[in-house]
């Protein structure tokens, strides 16, 4: 094919900016996530302290909340919660590892948010949650390389008869939300839950419950619904589907875009916040789920706890 | 300071050539450009940490065209928050053919897309595209297959004018 070099002597006319103009960017980029990082330590320690205070008064500030949303009894295809073993991600992309019912520690790692001498793969958090039998777990696969460090995809096996898929973003910076998800334009970049709810109850050609105020491990969240109609044509769309949202941290290189494919799909999202973290949780239902796969997908999240 | 001068070469060598594939992605050389720097700003703050990465090349074009999906940074909003990268630095005259080129390549899916600059403009084998991408070598040729059928007409009506 050699028309396509005709492109290659367009880089000859590129002129590249100096390096030292991109490390004058990088250094600007740290100091203000190094000076994020000592807000949130500040915040971190005044609500620390603010906590202990309203404890030691006691009264009726200090006691704790009650979920808006009770945990749902767990089934029989559920264990029992006291081992909670360590994910066994696939090393590799395009195979899936077999899990056993149980509790799962899923940890998620942020490639790109170190500051100063913290390193590249810092562990951010993780989170336990139980997956039920006849599930797997793979690694999503992002863009042109890479597995994703971020987002593991737990799906049925394809022994099971069950439909639908859990992953779950980072959304730390916020979340790119599409106005318009056929076309891929008009960007929306809310930072906190609601803001981030709005805008995808904005969102067009797609139908949006209304947000509802909710827990997730004990975390305030918002959850809710979109659906895409059915008999709605995606082929009319950039990629033949809707892109919803794009979740990834800080500056980091790993975005993950959260689709539509067909008509009828049903896509729930958790949004929970934690402290300066964001994370979103996003059941995919593709058209064919039967309510027992959307209710496995359910329990999964509000099964999820957040280990101190 | 290896990491510093291994950095200076990989941006000597590969800067107009990431430029050349992302603007043969999204068809806008401004916004390759912009991607590619935001790719090396990333590959700066990351710094010993990029002497863990086994093909920087591959690792480059990720960050690359994840920045580019990623145009919302752009945003006003977004600017408030991060340094910008410098941008474009000269105007570059993109002539017709160039302007032919993207355009039929726009006419593919992206993933038709990705394997075929991956494979004429990068100059990887399939098995390595393959290795890159994540997925069987087998869909690396397939795609390429199609991709190959649905560019050839394309490219032949926009040959046609400047034969005539």
């Amino acid at each position: 094919m050699p028309d396509l070099n005709v492109l290659r002597d367009l880089g000859n006319e590129v002129q590249p900016p100096t390096l030292d103009s991109l490390r004058r960017t990088a250094r600007r980029r740290n100091r203000r996530a190094a000076a994020a990082a000592v807000v949130a330590c500040v915040t971190a320690v005044v609500v620390v302290i603010g906590g202990g205070a309203l404890l030691v008064e006691g009264g009726e500030r200090a006691a704790p909340k009650p979920a808006t949303r009770p945990t749902t009894p767990t089934d029989k295809a559920t264990p029992q919660r006291t081992a909670v073993h360590r994910l066994p991600l696939p090393k590799g992309f395009g195979s899936a590892t077999p899990l056993d019912a149980g509790r799962y520690t899923v940890r998620l790692r942020n490639p790109d948010k170190p500051v100063g001498s913290l390193g590249a793969g810092l562990l951010v958090l993780a989170f336990d949650m139980d997956v039920p039998a006849g599930w797997q777990v793979a690694r999503k696969l992002v863009g042109w390389a890479s597995p994703s460090p971020l987002r593991p995809i737990f799906t049925p096996t394809s022994g099971s008869g069950g439909r639908g898929q859990l992953s779950v973003v980072y959304a730390s910076l916020g979340l790119a939300i599409q106005n318009n998800p056929c076309h891929g334009k008009d960007f929306y970049g809310p930072r906190d839950i609601d803001a981030m709810a709005a805008a995808i109850s904005r969102m067009q050609h797609v139908v949006v419950d209304t947000p509802l105020v909710t827990t997730v491990g004990g975390l305030d969240a918002r959850s809710m619904t979109i659906r895409v109609r059915d008999g709605d044509d995606l082929s009319r769309c950039h990629d033949d589907r809707y892109d919803l949202f794009m979740g990834g941290d800080s500056d980091t290189s790993y975005f993950e875009t959260v689709t539509a494919d067909q008509a009828g799909d049903v896509v729930r999202v958790w949004l929970v916040e934690l402290g300066d973290e964001r994370l979103v949780f996003t059941a995919e239902l593709p058209p064919d789920a039967t309510g027992a796969d959307a209710d496995a997908l359910t329990r999964m999240v509000e099964s999820i706890t957040f280990p101190r | 300071m290896a990491d510093q001068r291994d950095l200076d070469d990989l941006y000597a060598a590969s800067y107009r050539r990431l430029v050349v594939q992302v603007f043969a992605l999204c068809g806008n050389l401004a916004d390759a450009e912009d991607a590619v720097q935001e790719a090396f700003v990333a590959a700066i703050r990351r710094g010993h940490g990029l002497g863990q990465v086994t093909n920087t090349d591959a690792w480059m074009r990720k960050v690359a065209l994840n920045r580019l999906r990623a145009g919302w940074r752009h945003s006003a909003v977004a600017r408030k928050y991060l340094g910008v990268v410098p941008g474009p630095q000269a105007p570059v005259e993109i002539g017709p053919e160039h302007v032919a080129i993207v355009t039929a390549l726009a006419q593919l899916e992206m993933e038709q897309r990705e394997v075929v600059v991956l494979h004429h403009l990068a100059d990887l084998g399939t098995a390595r595209i393959a290795e890159e991408l994540g997925i069987p070598e087998g869909t690396v040729k397939s795609r390429l297959a199609r991709a190959r059928a649905r560019l050839a007409p394309l490219l032949q009506e926009t040959e046609e004018p400047r034969h005539a």
